[in-house]
């Protein structure tokens, strides 16, 4: 193995290890919340049909016909399901930031031993940016794995005819959320993953621009987040500013966002490199 | 050698290295002085390409500093810079992962000497122990050159005169070292050069042997000229 | 476990899942839509020239309204398309084809059929500023742009519309180089919008154009609506006027009727009444030099041509209609345009309407030839697994004609 190839997989590790527990904690959380709700939902669902047809002595048509047949989509709306995926979003959120403050605050100073690592410091900041992806897509892969578990056991506990005609797929591709974060649609998928890409990208610049220069950083932080969402809704605005909605087609304007997208990630790996190079202190 | 050629850093308004040069060579062993504040630390700092300097120039052994030179010269400093969950063998086994100049017999040697447990977490261990670890990440590297940084800050006699031991021993021999300390009465004796600081510059270069043999006096007493007027 | 074990083994599982769940996808998608024509009648080659857009839209399938195109006897869907296709794609098949066929003549034009007029030789686009500019109210400059589709050559002309304001083009009629344009705006001296007519000539263009008539003034009604021409060659342009009926309790119009129908000359810029049917529905289309008009009683329609200068009903013949229904909208509302389900092209009439098998709709379209005043075709478009898949509806919703196959 090629000796920075090595040195970036061991700071990769490194940096997964350091996360792991947090990880498992989100897995933890998210399987879970999931089975609390593939198992309550369906059980209410035929709590209540059965307790229609006693107290009204209906027949199980009848009761359907008041409460409508149950689809894994509405299984997927309540919160036993969207809150761990709200919980994760926001948790990797923040952990964006924990992984490179956490070097700098409390008793270590770590940041000393990474710094001084004999490696390029750009690998520290791609071990960071690895690792967020890993843990962004093994949530992922967990929440596909819990989902395919969940519609089997939804069969399983209502009967097929209180179920309504409704693949595992449709339920999801229906369902806003699950349309944008899971491989559905492969253009969604890049689109949206593209964006995180560079919202990671800038996030990082910001937190190393603050690092380096303190509140000083933190107002050309701002400033620069400002200026690559201009960049970024350029393409947006454009029709709006040459005064002509049809002078532009789509595809060039999407054509133009993914050259400004890879102009703010472009423009973040070279502020970040410079920085942690030159303007980093510790 | 290590070269540092009119170097310049001010934090906000506030000049602290207002043209700095000297130089630190290998197997001699060099000691900044100055009250605090002074900015110690930051040529220490600066020498790592831990924080930007306004201007001047800083090369080892002639080159500028980038990350592969981290396997030339070592910096210790006044700070646990291992992981606290870790315990000693752990931070030991991370450094030999990325440096190529880990010696781990010279580890096992300084782990020996200063009577550490390979198991014990960093977080258990005393301010004492912590430093000698920090030695032991710093001294264990085949290296050229050892930055330290206030290596017997607020640490008891016994762990003093076990780290002032070091000085003396084979792991600092042929290297070129570069300290800062207060406690400067624990290895006055073993300096080759001293390297007085005052208001962003430097007051007095000198080697302290030579001083007490012609004056007659310490490197206290000369601080002392210098803050006192 | 070497130190690399768990960020391999999580890279490995979110691959392993990822990949599972597209193959998992692909292999229990029932078998991607497939669209067909249901013949009731004649041959699907009647529909040569024929283009147009629609939805199957479903449910509680995977494949959630995907749009399709009927163009040259064939069905594509939108999602089949290259990326860059489907970001260009048009709810219009005329317009995919220009897109696709005068991509730099498109550039910076309204991708609205209604401002383009395209004979066999050239495309002529009529618009305001604001169509093109959202934030720009209609005005009273028009830009006309005419393009040769043998040399590429565009010549555009901008001209003021005198005699009223806030103008929006609705259709431009197109005779050789003289061009009428049909718009509504604000007459002088007025507060209500009113229809009014323009000519306009590439011989001799002119900077100022006033109006050559104001539908409403001439017909004496404030709500007036035109026939929705796809091709706008003919030479007569036929209008209708509507009447407020129901009013509910809050003073809400919620019902309209017909009141008459008219046809304008482009050439004298006069406009005539024409006489109703006693009994039954009316329709009223126009070819090049014709005008056809039509009663029907339910399934049942008598076809005759209109001479616009004697005023004379020559009757033409009749014929069955697939239903008693197709080719009309019963809920009238004051849009700008009628005839939205029915076209007069070529001789032939083309009729459309959703019909209901079950609980869901399929769209239905019959060809009639006003010179054999036979169906020529009639069917309905369904998914190749037919009646089975009840879950879906499917709807054409732009229709439009090729002129080079006619």
């Amino acid at each position: 193995m090629k000796k920075t190839l090595k040195a970036f997989l061991n700071l990769t590790a490194f940096e997964l290890d350091r996360l792991s527990k947090f990880l498992y904690a989100l897995i933890g959380v998210t399987l879970v919340a999931n089975m609390i709700g593939y198992v309550l939902i369906p059980l209410r669902f035929t709590d209540r049909i059965n307790a229609y047809m006693v107290q009204n002595s209906v027949t199980e048509q009848q009761a359907l016909e008041v409460y409508g047949e149950l689809s894994f989509y509405d299984i997927l709306q309540t919160s036993w399901i969207l809150g761990p995926i709200a919980l994760g979003v926001s948790a990797l959120l923040l952990y964006a930031f924990f992984i490179w403050y956490r070097e700098w605050l409390g008793k270590n100073t770590f940041a000393y031993r990474l710094l001084m690592l004999p490696i390029p410091r750009m690998h520290i900041f791609y071990s960071k940016f690895v690792v967020i992806y890993v843990s962004i897509f093994t949530l992922i892969a967990i929440q596909i794995v819990s989902l395919i578990f969940g519609f089997n056991l939804m069969s399983a506990l209502v009967p097929s005819e209180w179920l309504r005609h409704m693949s595992f797929f449709s339920a999801l591709s229906m369902h806003p959320f699950f349309y944008y974060i899971l491989p559905l649609e492969p253009w969604i998928f890049l689109a949206i993953n593209g964006i995180g890409l560079v919202f990671l990208h800038v996030t990082f610049t910001v937190i190393l621009l603050e690092r380096s220069f303190s509140v000083k950083g933190i107002l050309i932080g701002i400033t620069y987040v400002l200026i690559t969402l201009l960049i970024a809704l350029f393409p947006a605005f454009l029709p709006e500013l040459i005064g002509n909605h049809y002078y532009l087609y789509n595809s060039e304007l999407l054509i133009l966002t993914v050259l400004s997208l890879g102009l703010i990630s472009f423009t973040s790996i070279m502020i970040s490199r410079f920085l942690l190079n030159k303007k980093i202190t510790v | 050698m290590i070269e540092i050629t009119d170097i310049h850093k001010q934090f906000g308004r506030k000049k602290v290295l207002n043209g700095v040069s000297f130089t630190v060579n290998k197997g001699e062993i060099s000691c900044l002085v100055g009250v605090n504040g002074v900015g110690k630390t930051t040529i220490l700092n600066a020498i790592m390409n831990l924080t930007p300097l306004k201007s001047g120039k800083i090369s080892i052994d002639g080159e500028k500093l980038t990350s592969s030179l981290y396997n030339k010269i070592a910096f210790i400093p006044d700070a646990a810079i291992s992981l606290p969950h870790y315990n000693v063998q752990e931070s030991m086994d991370f450094m030999a992962d990325y440096y190529d100049t880990w010696n781990a017999r010279r580890a096992k040697d300084i782990v020996t000497f200063f009577r550490l447990n390979p198991s014990d977490k960093l977080h258990d261990l005393s301010k004492g122990n912590q430093a000698k670890v920090n030695l032991l990440l710093g001294l264990a590297l085949d290296v050229d050159y050892i930055l330290m940084d206030e290596p017997f800050s607020g640490i008891d006699v016994f762990t003093r005169e076990q780290i002032t031991e070091v000085f003396s021993s084979y792991l600092v021999e042929d290297r070129g070292v570069l300290i800062t300390t207060h406690e400067i009465n624990d290895i006055e004796h073993l300096l080759d050069k001293v390297i007085l600081l005052d208001e962003g510059k430097i007051y007095k270069e000198f080697n302290a042997e030579v001083m007490r043999e012609t004056e007659g006096k310490s490197v206290i007493d000369v601080m002392r000229e210098v803050y006192n007027g | 476990m070497t130190k690399y074990s768990k960020l391999f083994s999580f890279a490995f599982f979110s691959i392993v899942i990822l990949l599972g769940l597209v193959f998992y996808q692909f292999r229990s998608q029932e078998s991607s839509l497939s669209l067909e024509f249901y013949t009731d009648e004649g041959h699907i080659d009647e529909l040569s020239g024929v283009n147009f857009t629609g939805y199957a839209f479903s449910s509680t399938r995977t494949i959630y309204a995907p749009h399709f195109e009927f163009e040259e006897g064939e069905f594509t869907f939108r999602t089949d398309q290259p990326l860059i296709q489907q970001l260009d794609y048009q709810y219009n098949p005329g317009m995919n084809r220009y897109v696709r066929d005068y991509r730099s003549f498109m550039r910076g034009k309204a991708r609205h059929l209604s401002l383009f007029t395209e004979t066999e030789t050239s495309i002529y686009y009529t618009a305001t500023q604001s169509n093109t500019n959202w934030q720009a109210a209609p005005d009273e400059h028009v830009f006309i742009s005419h393009f040769n589709k043998e040399t590429e050559e565009e010549t555009t002309f901008e001209a003021l519309l005198t005699g009223g304001a806030n103008h929006n083009v609705v259709a431009t009629y197109v005779d050789d180089s003289a061009l009428t344009l049909v718009t509504t705006g604000v007459p002088e001296g007025n507060s209500e919008h009113s229809w009014l007519i323009y000519a306009f000539d590439f011989d001799q263009p002119q900077e100022e154009l006033s109006p050559v008539a104001d539908i409403n003034r001439l017909t004496g009604s404030d709500m007036i609506q035109a026939d929705s021409s796809r091709l706008k060659t003919e030479r007569y342009i036929p209008f209708r006027s509507l009447q407020t009926g129901e009013i509910d309790a809050f003073g809400n119009v919620i019902e309209y009727h017909i009141d008459s129908y008219y046809i304008y000359d482009t050439q004298s810029n006069t406009l005539k009444e024409m006489p109703d049917f006693e009994e039954g529905d009316m329709v009223v289309l126009s070819e090049l030099e014709r005008i056809i008009t039509g009663n029907i009683q339910g399934e049942k329609a008598v076809w005759y041509e209109w001479a616009f200068d004697t005023q004379e009903l020559n009757e033409l013949g009749s014929t069955v209609m697939a239903t008693s229904s197709i080719g009309r909208i019963h809920d009238i509302f004051p849009w700008l345009e009628f005839n939205e389900n029915i076209h007069l092209t070529n001789g032939h009439l083309y009729l459309t309407e959703d019909i209901s098998i079950a609980t869901e709709s399929r769209s239905l379209i019959q060809v009639l030839s006003l010179d054999t005043m036979e169906t020529v075709f009639s069917g309905h478009i369904d998914t190749v697994n037919g009646p089975q898949d009840l879950d879906m509806d499917i709807s054409i919703q732009e229709l439009s004609f090729d002129p080079s196959f006619f």
